[in-house]
């Protein structure tokens, strides 16, 4: 049974590849990212124990631990990337249940990851094993961390996966995906100022506390058997193994409840009315339903979620600066607030394409493409405007820049109507089809990713070479006249106007009497 | 057989005459890549009618339908609902015409009644006209509890239902209908049924296309039949049915399918494990 699973494994990997070159190259780049780390984790292992024996058991530790963990969490993030080591799928085949672990578990040793994986933890049995019968110990501990891996992570999904299957727990976890790659970053640039500063004895401490946990006392089993204290080895390596049969019992009963129970159904019941709460002043039209409906997406739609989160870095990158400065920064740093709105607007230009098949609504009830796009801007608009001067008044609670915080907000406002203005001409003329389902990393199969970012690429380009007149305006006025900035900023309303006019006139003019041309574009060609 | 669709070669002469049909369709067709999806469809549907447009997979006739409503261009031929053509006019056609599509892409993030504003102001209806007909239809629908619940998180009925609500929202006099009843389960399927009953009572006109031949025969008024993307007969119940027995009999026979051969298959059911 297990060669059967492994066999399709395989099969899929190999199927995958010849859905196209996009699924090639995503291959190549993580094995150059996998194989070096393995590389890396091999040599740790491998050199330092006999390079630098006081650091053995730190690096032991710490090493199984962080595999232990990275393992467990990895599925959980991208979830739904391999559906057929969902045992959900597998329900209804006729496998008892030790045939569906044993193959499973064979399974989920196959592909990249693990192979890095089980190639860095090889280097532990270079670098600990002792001449004699303590090898084998070691070459057992490395076995037994893969084990504890591989039916922790099976134990964790399985357990999860009614909850993960549910509509809101999947919104959820794009969200959660989002901010931990943003989280990721923040820490793998923070780690590397703290770890320096850190002590000796504070790892050590940490690696005596770790050391108790299952991936723990494997690394202290083989550590020890270097040592040639067998016996202590034995104990530790038994601890270890006993903890991989307690999740495969964990992981056997969450089996079981899988099989025996229905999905769960969620229901979100919100506040009634499309025009309900602080969106009640919006007009009663067309364009203001196609703007209270973009407004209630920006939050209820899991990927404009997700790309809204993501502004968020920027947006406070200048309060980290700020934070991070000597107190030299001036007030003028309010300015620096308009990034976000540059970052709202850049998520706007393809949102015909955000609309998707949906749109055949608009279509149905009669063209009138003007008022759609109105409506997206107003929508455009009503976001960023907000955001960049909750952003301003951050940072002028910092620097004390209050005087700029309305001109910020005026600047906003023209700055997001001359981006919409390009916004509603790109997404006419290139309207890009957006694949379906909830991961935003996911490109689909369709091949698009790469005209998509193209176009994005030039749209952006257009918009920066629009804003350029903006830009020499402000920084001589700052140069020359700062109360200036005054008239600056409502000529960029009035300059932000023409633009989005123009662009509307040219949006329509292309595409008016052409919505059903328009519909088939935006709507993801289905397999099958 | 149809004698009030209009000959494949003359056409309808200009206006005179559409006036009379709720949907007249000529000689229309569209090729998607190699595959001819509809080859020259011909159809007249008078109006006050409940219509039926059977076929099996593949037949075409949800891209007749599309064709019709507005939603997907022609290669050639023409569209007139209501004695407008679709194409020039599509504005005023649309404006006539309710379309309930098969595969219910709706923005599904909205709750029941917020889908039904939305589509509403869409077609500038005002408000209040807007609100007093979601809160009936919404109601005979049985959608009332729903009402502020998201539609992604409906059933597939509800889906239907609420689509069916927004296509009903501003009156039309023209009701086009993809699979209405296709996975629907019976008690979703009759509250259907009763709206649409009372929709044709008013003098207004429903097409629709199904798979499921006691349906269409309880229903329908009239029947047309394609297949391979061309219609095979159109007439009354009884002129489509002819001498055989149900409408099923004349279906499978126009569409030319064999009997399944008994002889194969004699593994079946043996299986012990």
């Amino acid at each position: 049974m297990a060669r059967h699973f492994v066999r399709l494994k395989l099969r899929l990997i190999r199927n995958g590849l010849r859905l196209g070159s996009a699924q090639v190259v995503g291959l190549v780049l993580s094995l150059c990212v996998a194989l070096p780390l393995a590389g890396l984790g091999f040599t740790l292992l491998a050199v330092v124990p006999r390079a630098e024996p006081d650091a053995r058991l730190p690096v032991a530790v710490l090493s199984f631990t962080a595999v232990f963990v990275g393992w467990l969490l990895a599925p959980l993030l991208a979830f739904g990337t391999d559906d057929t080591l969902d045992p959900a799928r597998l329900a209804l085949l006729p496998l008892t249940r030790r045939q569906l672990m044993t193959g499973l578990l064979a399974a989920s040793t196959i592909g990249v990851v693990p192979l890095a994986i089980l190639v860095a933890l090889s280097g532990a049995v270079v670098g600990f094993s002792p001449p004699g019968p303590g090898a084998v110990v070691v070459v057992a501990a490395v076995v037994v961390e893969l084990l504890l891996c591989v039916t922790a992570s099976r134990a964790l999904v399985t357990s999860l996966s009614g909850f993960l299957r549910s509509r809101r727990a999947r919104d959820i976890s794009v969200v959660v995906s989002v901010t931990l790659v943003l989280v990721f970053n923040l820490a793998v640039q923070v780690s590397g100022r703290v770890l320096g500063a850190a002590d000796r004895a504070a790892v050590d401490q940490l690696a005596k506390v770790l050391g108790w946990l299952p991936p723990g006392l494997v690394a202290r089993a083989a550590v020890d058997a270097g040592d040639g204290h067998l016996l202590t080895a034995l104990g530790e390596l038994g601890l270890g193994a006993a903890a991989v049969v307690v999740l495969l019992m964990v992981w056997a009963a969450a089996l079981d409840r899988l099989s025996t129970t229905a999905e769960s159904a969620t229901t979100t019941t919100r506040a009634p009315g499309l025009f309900s709460g602080i969106l009640r002043f919006l007009p009663r039209t067309r364009s203001g339903a196609v703007a209270a409906k973009d407004l209630r997406y920006a939050w209820r739609d899991p990927r404009r979620r997700a790309g809204l989160i993501s502004v968020a870095p920027v947006a406070f990158l200048p309060l980290a600066s700020i934070l991070f400065s000597d107190g030299g920064a001036g007030p003028v740093l309010v300015l620096a607030a308009l990034t976000s709105a540059g970052l709202v607007v850049i998520q706007s230009l393809n949102h015909l394409g955000m609309d998707g098949p949906p749109y055949w609504v608009n279509v149905a009830a009669g063209e009138d493409l003007r008022a759609d796009l109105g409506g997206k801007t107003l929508a455009t608009v009503l976001l960023g405007t907000p955001l960049c001067t909750g952003v301003a008044l951050m940072i002028a609670a910092l620097t004390g820049g209050w005087a700029y915080v309305p001109l910020v907000v005026v600047l906003a406002v023209g700055l997001l109507l001359l981006g919409t203005g390009v916004s509603n001409v790109v997404s006419v003329l290139a309207p890009q089809p957006v694949p379906e389902g909830t991961n935003p990393w996911a490109s689909g199969n369709t091949g698009q990713g790469c005209a998509t970012g193209l176009i994005t690429l030039l749209g952006m380009g257009v918009m920066a070479v629009l804003c350029v007149p903006v830009v020499i305006a402000v920084v001589g006025a700052l140069a020359v006249w700062r109360p200036g900035l005054v008239a600056v900023s409502l000529v960029t309303v009035a300059y932000g106007y023409v633009l989005w006019r123009a662009g509307l006139a040219m949006a329509a003019r292309r595409a008016e009497g052409r919505l059903p041309e328009l519909l088939e574009a935006i709507s993801p060609k289905r397999a099958g | 057989m149809s004698t009030e669709a209009p000959s494949a070669d003359g056409g309808p002469g200009e206006e005179g005459g559409t006036g009379h049909h709720a949907l007249l369709l000529v000689n229309l067709a569209k090729s998607f890549a190699t595959m001819r999806a509809v080859d020259g469809v011909s159809l007249a549907v008078p109006h006050g009618c409940f219509f039926g447009l059977v076929g099996p997979n593949g037949a075409g006739k949800t891209t007749a339908l599309r064709m019709a409503t507005g939603l997907l261009r022609p290669d050639a031929g023409t569209a007139v609902v209501d004695g407008i053509d679709v194409w020039r006019d599509p504005r005023a056609a649309k404006a006539r015409i309710g379309v309930l599509p098969e595969d219910l892409r709706l923005f599904d993030r909205l709750t029941g009644t917020e889908l039904l504003s939305y589509t509403g102001l869409l077609r500038s209806m005002p408000e209040v006209v807007i609100g007093e007909r979601s809160v009936e239809l919404l109601g005979v629908l049985g959608l009332s509890e729903a009402a502020n619940t998201l539609v992604v998180d409906y059933s597939h009925g509800m889906r239907k239902k609420v689509a069916l609500a927004a296509a009903l929202l501003h009156g039309p006099r023209i009701l086009f209908l993809d699979e209405p009843f296709e996975a629907i389960d019976p008690v979703s399927a009759r509250a259907i049924r009763g709206v649409l009953e009372r929709y044709t009572d008013g003098g207004a006109t429903v097409i629709f296309s199904s798979h499921v031949m006691e349906l269409v025969e309880r229903l329908c008024d009239r029947v047309a039949v394609m297949h391979q993307g061309r219609v095979v007969s159109e007439g009354s119940l009884d002129e489509v049915r002819g001498s055989r027995a149900s409408l099923e009999d004349a279906f499978v026979e126009l569409v030319g399918a064999t009997e399944v051969d008994s002889r194969g298959l004699g593994w079946l059911g043996t299986s012990s494990g």
